[in-house]
């Protein structure tokens, strides 16, 4: 579901370079929260604070209570007037998720704004923390947190004396869209021990062509599929592949799909997906 | 003056030559024009016995030859759809997007996208009604003006703008997936090329030069003047409306397979005329060749202008374009005076 937001998201960073820095501030407990990032929905739900959301957008899914929210946004944009009229004391904006305007309106308008910009999963544990502080729940983020960080360790420990593998991750076919430096996606594939084959692309989310994959000839190819997606097992996403068996990934029966929203959530869950993430690089080995 | 055609001719189509062969050798892996040469004429077919690594081989002939020759037909066609329109309009700024052909041809391909998932027919076919769609809007809309160029032209600009509002709506309303694919096709890209999807365009766009060359004197008359035109004995209203269908099949064809790419319609008829006169035969052939070289340069760029990264078409076209435009309007008026 949440591709296009990658993929906007190239856009967005272009014109995001207005500092954000003043992050949001509370003497007392928050307790009407508006989050426009399906993420933080989790998190707060993670940290027991899931009942102070007042109102979130099209996205959050997860967990289960998070589908009674109401919403006040889509990809297409956020209903500033309904989020005046729910009087919230903080709103959690997403930066490469939510319009830019929407946001510069929000913060017009004078609301305690969190800003959640999580671009590796050490950045998860702060957004923990400060939510933590907001809501008053340090003790349970603070459990959490140690959770995560464990868990996080163990997994890099694993596969940090490894061998590197190089790794195509295929984030959308239509066009041909990779990861590249500073995303996301990048960092969890550090995390695994594997080589991002478009590091050196000028952008976080390039349109790459067939033939450059070709010429770096990936030993891994890993093709993220989304609850959403229309395509049932992304057949087209993996056959694009199949006449090219000079890419030792096609050879060697290397493609991986892997659940897309395990992957590209800024969560806990986050750790899942990379767990499984990094198993499948270790088969290529 | 035919000698100075036919030297610019001769030129232009060495040109479109060197052009097929630097366009085919440039990429992530640079090739010599040893080895292009070699892979195309020496094994081609062959794979195993050649001089050239079979993966170069098969990146030349299963990406690179069809994406070049996808951006060569859709130069070739773009330009001649746009010459004939401007002339049998008599207007400068005739192309197939001033029509809202390339706006309905979107607008049907966008909805076939957007609705029937998967599957290059439907898109095509979509694109083909769109296309048709708009022509058949605008004659209605037009009604009895369509007599006249300025009122045809009006209402085409008119179906153009209709329609475009219609492809915001139906990218507006798609999940964010398909909103993102429509958009980066909005945009044009040759990425997708395939042999099999050559076809049509190719059918398309030689029937069409065939006919325009059939007309030529014909639409070169109607250049010339409706009246004059009409005292000659040229059903002036019946080949204009003959020229829209047959100008709105090609450039739908073209749209369904690269998507929208703007400005080379415009833009190329106006150079070729510079270059050779207005005389619709030599227009179009220096559309073929200049149009076609214009394309794949642009294609070239489109894939190498950013590292490791593939830019649009469409983008390029127009940026490109628009430059290459200036530059010409300015020489021209200096030379002018």
């Amino acid at each position: 579901m949440r591709v296009i937001i990658y993929y906007c998201s190239v856009l967005v960073f272009l014109f995001s370079q207005v500092s954000f820095a003043e992050q949001a501030s509370s003497k007392e407990p928050v307790q009407r929260i508006i989050a426009l990032a399906p993420h933080s929905v989790e998190i707060l739900f993670s940290i027991g604070a899931g009942d102070r959301i007042i109102a979130t957008t099209d996205y959050a899914d997860y967990p289960q209570a998070a589908l009674n929210i109401p919403r006040v946004g889509s990809h297409n944009g956020i209903q500033i007037e309904r989020v005046v009229e729910l009087k919230p004391d903080l709103i959690i904006v997403w930066e490469s998720g939510n319009k830019l305007v929407d946001i510069q309106k929000l913060k017009s308008l004078g609301f305690n704004i969190f800003y959640t910009r999580p671009n590796k999963i050490s950045h998860i544990s702060d957004e923990i923390r400060r939510l933590g502080e907001l809501t008053g729940l340090q003790q349970r983020a603070r459990k959490i947190i140690d959770q995560l960080e464990t868990k996080h360790h163990q997994i890099k420990n694993k596969y940090k004396s490894k061998s590197k593998v190089k790794t195509f991750y295929q984030l959308w076919h239509k066009p041909l869209t990779s990861v590249g430096p500073d995303s996301w996606v990048e960092s969890l594939l550090n995390d695994c021990h594997a080589e991002n084959i478009f590091h050196n692309a000028s952008s976080s989310y390039p349109v790459v062509s067939i033939e450059s994959v070709l010429v770096k000839n990936p030993q891994v190819i890993i093709i993220p599929h989304h609850s959403g997606d229309k395509e049932i097992v992304s057949e087209t996403k993996t056959d694009i592949w199949q006449k090219w068996s000079e890419i030792s990934a096609v050879k060697n029966d290397q493609i991986y799909v892997l659940n897309g929203d395990l992957l590209h959530r800024f969560t806990p869950r986050a750790l899942d997906g990379l767990q499984k993430l990094c198993e499948d690089i270790d088969k290529a080995r | 003056m035919t000698s100075k055609y036919s030297i610019i001719a001769f030129a232009s189509l060495i040109f479109l030559l060197f052009s097929l062969l630097t366009a085919t050798g440039i990429g992530s892996v640079s090739l010599s024009f040893g080895q292009v040469f070699d892979s195309l004429l020496v094994c081609s077919g062959d794979v195993n016995s050649c001089s050239v690594d079979p993966i170069y081989q098969k990146i030349i002939w299963e990406i690179r030859l069809p994406r070049i020759f996808m951006a060569f037909l859709t130069g070739v066609g773009l330009s001649i759809t746009g010459a004939v329109l401007q002339s049998v309009t008599r207007n400068p700024l005739a192309d197939p997007y001033l029509f809202g052909i390339s706006s309905g041809a979107a607008f049907g391909a966008v909805l076939a996208i957007s609705t029937f998932s998967v599957g290059m027919v439907s898109v095509t076919f979509g694109a083909l009604m769109g296309g048709l769609f708009s022509v058949i809007l605008m004659l209605v809309l037009a009604g009895n003006a369509a007599l006249h160029v300025e009122r045809l032209l009006l209402s085409g600009v008119a179906v153009s703008f209709m329609l475009g509002a219609f492809t915001s709506l139906v990218i507006y309303y798609s999940e964010p997936e398909t909103a993102s694919t429509l958009l980066f096709w909005l945009m044009g890209s040759f990425a997708n090329s395939q042999w099999g999807n050559l076809a049509l365009p190719t059918v398309c766009i030689v029937a069409g030069l065939i006919i325009f060359v059939i007309y030529r004197h014909w639409i070169d008359a109607i250049q010339a003047g409706d009246e004059g035109a009409f005292t000659l004995g040229v059903p002036v209203s019946k080949l204009r409306l003959v020229m829209l269908v047959i100008c709105s099949m090609i450039t739908a064809v073209l749209v369904a397979q690269v998507g929208g790419i703007g400005f080379v319609g415009l833009m190329i008829p106006h150079i070729c005329r510079y270059m050779v006169g207005s005389q619709l035969h030599k227009v179009l052939f220096m559309c073929v060749t200049i149009g076609g070289s214009f394309m794949l340069w642009v294609d070239v760029l489109a894939r190498s202008l950013i590292a490791e990264q593939v830019l649009p078409v469409g983008i390029v076209t127009s940026a490109i374009g628009s430059l290459f435009f200036f530059i010409i309007l300015k020489t021209r008026r200096r030379a002018a005076i």
